[in-house]
């Protein structure tokens, strides 16, 4: 068996942060935005990551790409540990691995036009004449649904949405095998982010990429990943194939996720109970002991203060990080 | 779904041409009335000192024998000897002095904030691209060259090296650059937290290559205005070195150089020796001044 496409290993990521109106020689203190994170992704597969804000999955993103070191852990991509790379062998993996980003403006830089944004992985990766790269860049725009001529424009005039196909043919031009999307639509209207989802799906289908596709919540997810992956302030609380996840969720944390995304159907939509979730994410500063869902999960227990739960295997390709989730309400 | 997209992409199609945000910035600079008035007093007094010296009667080191003596009377400003701006003290042409100056005066100006500006910008820029430890070295350079009194570096250089032009165009350029250096910076580290950065670093684009494309361009809006608003003080720093003697050298002059000798003849009664190079000088201070701030409101994104 060949090693997966992406493996995420014991990923940790900490900031460190100066408590506000502290002096200068006191230490910093440690936040912990990734945990222990495992991961893997396969070819042509697309893992959905679904958290609240704040939750680490950007941070996630980061320490893949590399604009974040990882603190402990590895990330291996075809099967090599990529965060022990050299500045230089780092950078060449730009061609296979590209973002789209949340805040699809503020991803374009304003003082170059869209010709020149399309065009920079080209320059940075190829030997391509200046010929080739804009009769590649035209394709490329096409393809995500802009006219070519537009290349002459600068990123302001665009709107959100096609600021966001802009950001997309950028990370698609140099054919990637990987393409995380952070959050791609969250930040976009209504009515464009049907469109953009489905672009992104058709393009995944025609060109063969791997997808890691961030969002907060799952009704984006569900449609167009594989598996999906569920984090809490840092640590990965479940992954399963999408549709397990979606009709068997384990994880009380999933339950409540799932309760919080409405039915289109009114009558079922005020039926059902939902449990909704109470209170605030902690802070990832200071986080609970133990699990760390503990402070908002309904059917916590003495013992989830104790240890970490670890992330079980519970029928294969479902993994929990909660051994009380079948047991019931609270002892 | 893709007819869709591509009626929504096409509705931008009517206007093939790109606006730059600079294309942009010129519209709106050329509707600030006092920022067209600036450049235009400015145009002025550079056509002034570019052919001044081919319109002037006489030379700027020539020495009006039929004057000296009696400046007070025979010096005043008048068409029919020729000293449209009279004399000074020792009887040369003021109009040809004060062509003279006016060139020394925009040249160490320009020369210096240039060198400022490039030197500033790219050490800043590199500060605050690479922070941690490069920065805080960098920087702690800076700090240590700042709490140097600048006028003392300047007069160890042209104790030390001779003065010359050349020596106060690269002592006052080469101070000034601090400033600069700081305020790139500071722009450079907020710049350095936006995504289109991080998407070029994702990207693999070489960190060089980034600071030059993603950062320099970005921050070209408040070096402008930096720029512009450096020229003046330039003038200044010169006109003080020239004061202690350190600076231009007799027979060459500066605005400063012939402000200090005006003033200091003021109460003999030729007050045209220090109102001419006066007005100059503070015409063209505001001149830069207001074009320093059209650049500003012209550049800033924020009121398009
Ligand atoms: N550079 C940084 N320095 C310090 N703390 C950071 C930094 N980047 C992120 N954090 C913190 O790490 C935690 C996780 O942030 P992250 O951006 O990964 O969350 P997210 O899940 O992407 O949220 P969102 O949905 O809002 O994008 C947050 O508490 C955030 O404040
Ligand atoms: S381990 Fe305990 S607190 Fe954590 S999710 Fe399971 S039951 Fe809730
Ligand atoms: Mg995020």
């Amino acid at each position: 068996m060949s090693a997966p496409l992406l493996a995420v290993e014991g990923l940790d990521v900490t900031f460190p942060v100066m408590p506000r109106g502290a002096w200068p020689w006191t230490r910093p203190a440690g936040l912990q935005a990734v945990s222990k994170a495992d991961l893997t992704l396969e070819r042509g597969e697309t893992l959905g990551l679904v958290g609240e804000s704040g939750s680490g999955k950007s941070t996630l993103a980061r320490a893949v790409i590399g604009t974040v070191p990882a603190t402990d852990g590895r990330v291996m991509w075809k099967g090599r540990d990529i965060t022990a790379l050299g500045p230089a062998s780092r950078r060449k993996l730009g061609r296979e691995v590209q973002m789209v980003f949340q805040d699809p403006l503020a991803a374009l830089n304003p003082r170059m036009n869209v010709g020149q944004i399309v065009a920079e992985p080209l320059a940075t990766h190829t030997d391509l004449s200046a010929k080739e790269r804009r009769t590649r860049v035209s394709e490329m725009m096409e393809r995500v649904g802009l006219l070519p001529n537009l290349v002459n424009r600068y990123p302001h005039e665009f709107s959100g949405g096609q600021c966001q196909r802009i950001g997309i043919a950028r990370a698609l031009v140099t054919e990637p095998e990987l393409l995380i999307c952070d959050e791609p639509v969250s930040a976009l209207d209504v009515s464009v982010q049907a469109q953009v989802v489905n672009l992104l799906a058709g393009l995944q289908r025609d060109m063969g990429l791997s997808m890691l596709f961030i969002a907060h919540d799952l009704s984006v997810v569900r449609h167009i990943s594989t598996r999906i992956a569920v984090m809490y302030l840092g640590r990965i609380v479940e992954t399963a194939p999408a549709e397990a996840l979606v009709t068997d969720p384990r994880h009380p944390y999933t339950k409540a996720l799932i309760a919080s995304v409405p039915i289109p159907d009114p009558v079922r939509e005020r039926a059902r109970s939902r449990p909704v979730l109470e209170g605030e994410l902690p802070s990832p500063l200071n986080p609970p002991s133990g699990c760390v869902f503990r402070t908002r999960c309904p059917i916590a227990r003495p013992d989830c203060a104790e240890a970490r739960p670890p992330l079980v295997q519970e029928v294969p390709g479902h993994r929990v990080a909660c051994p009380y989730h079948d047991r019931g309400g609270p002892v | 779904m893709r007819t869709a997209t591509l009626t929504d992409a096409s509705a931008l199609a009517t206007a093939p041409k790109g606006r730059s945000l600079l294309a942009d910035a010129r519209r709106r600079f050329f509707r600030n009335r006092a920022a067209v008035g600036g450049v235009v007093v400015l145009a002025l007094i550079a056509a002034f000192a570019l052919v001044g010296p081919w319109i002037a009667p006489w030379d700027y080191e020539e020495i009006d024998w039929a004057v000296l003596g009696s400046v007070e009377t025979m010096g005043r400003p008048s068409l029919e000897t020729g000293h449209w701006f009279g004399t000074d003290q020792l009887g040369r042409d003021l109009f040809a002095r004060t062509v003279q100056g006016t060139q020394i005066s925009l040249m160490v100006g320009i020369v210096g904030a240039l060198i400022a500006v490039v030197v500033g910008t790219l050490y800043g820029a590199v500060a605050g691209y690479f922070g941690g430890r490069v920065d805080g070295a960098m920087m702690r350079v800076v700090d240590v060259l700042m709490s140097i009194p600048y006028m003392f570096v300047l007069i160890l250089l042209l104790v030390v090296f001779g003065r010359s032009i050349l020596m106060l165009f690269v002592g006052i350029g080469l101070i000034s650059w601090l400033d600069m250096a700081r305020i790139a910076r500071g722009q450079t580290l907020a710049l350095r937290g936006k995504e289109f950065v991080e998407a070029a670093i994702a990207t693999g684009v070489h960190p060089f290559r980034i600071i030059l494309r993603h950062i320099v361009p970005n921050l070209l809006g408040v070096i402008i205005v930096y720029a512009t608003l450096l020229v003046p003080s330039m003038i200044i720093y010169e006109s003080f070195i020239s004061f202690l003697g350190l600076g231009v050298q007799e027979p060459l002059t500066s605005w400063g150089a012939l402000i200090n000798d005006g003033a200091a003849e003021m109460r003999n009664g030729t007050s045209w020796q220090l109102l001419f190079p006066l007005g100059f000088f503070v015409a063209g201070l505001f001149a830069f001044f207001f074009i320093g701030d059209g650049l500003r409101d012209a550049l800033d994104p924020k009121d398009r």
